[in-house]
């Protein structure tokens, strides 16, 4: 689906190396699961519970790519 | 010279906004010192070759326009209750270690803000940098206001009609 592009893209530049992620079903639980954890994450920062250098680090990326994967996904990048 | 701490989140609206081309954080570089704490630096780092943003930082830090300060993040309690990122963290470490050696710390995160302003830390808004640095004479009101039309995507509505109306009355307390 195209809203998860952005997330599989992240993926694949991320841990392309890696055998599990030639078989289609691995990756793509791969990438619901990273989905799901991004919103989880994504409705506490909006919240201001979580910061989104936190957010980032949950989702083992740094802070410039969480900012650029919530634009790419249409997602608030600020919390004030 | 004025000197501020930013974290990462900061440091992302002053690369990724540009004024006439030129982006915002080689603005004010030369205006203030801007420092660092050592995980957002290696953030910078480990990102600059895949984001342009990124990589104007990490040429303004190899330039040392941007400075770089070690900080050590021990097993703080009281941070480690907040959902902080590790860079968030170790710029607040950073600020309660510099003390009067610092003049303020700039993040555009709600929850880093209000932990930081508990901290009785010197916090402000990248916004509010801008103002600052109009209010002390190192940047005109002109650059200022392109500067924060320029950043406009990044923040609420509120936020930039207050700012643009603190630049144009030359004072903070306006209420409408």
């Amino acid at each position: 689906m195209a809203e998860l592009k952005a997330v599989r893209d992240l993926i694949r530049a991320k841990y392309s190396g890696l055998k599990a992620l030639e078989s289609p079903i691995v990756s793509e639980f791969l990438v619901r699961g990273f989905d799901q954890k991004l919103m989880e994450l994504y409705e506490d920062f909006v919240r201001g519970e979580c910061s989104l250098g936190y957010l980032a680090e949950q989702l083992g990326i740094t802070t410039w790519e969480a900012y650029e994967l919530l634009e790419q996904k249409g997602l608030r990048t600020s919390n004030l | 010279m004025l000197r501020f701490i930013v974290d990462t989140n900061a440091l992302i609206t002053a690369c990724k906004f540009s004024v006439r081309g030129v982006p915002v954080i080689k603005l004010i570089a030369g205006t203030c010192k801007l420092i660092i704490s050592t995980s957002v630096h290696d953030e910078v780092v480990s990102t600059g070759d895949k984001y342009p943003d990124a990589l104007v930082a990490k040429e303004l830090i190899e330039d040392g326009k941007i400075e770089v300060r070690g900080v050590e993040l021990g097993d703080h309690d009281i941070l480690n209750r907040y959902k902080l990122g590790k860079g968030e963290k170790e710029s607040i470490v950073l600020a309660v270690e510099m003390n009067e050696n610092v003049d303020f710390i700039v993040t555009d995160d709600r929850l880093a803000y209000i932990v930081m302003t508990r901290m009785d830390l010197n916090t402000m808004l990248f916004l509010d940098l801008i103002v600052t640095l109009v209010e002390r004479g190192m940047l005109t009101r002109a650059v200022a206001n392109a500067i924060v039309k320029a950043v406009e995507p990044r923040y609420p509505e509120g936020f930039i009609y207050h700012t643009l109306k603190i630049l144009e009355k030359g004072a903070r307390r306006w209420l409408s």
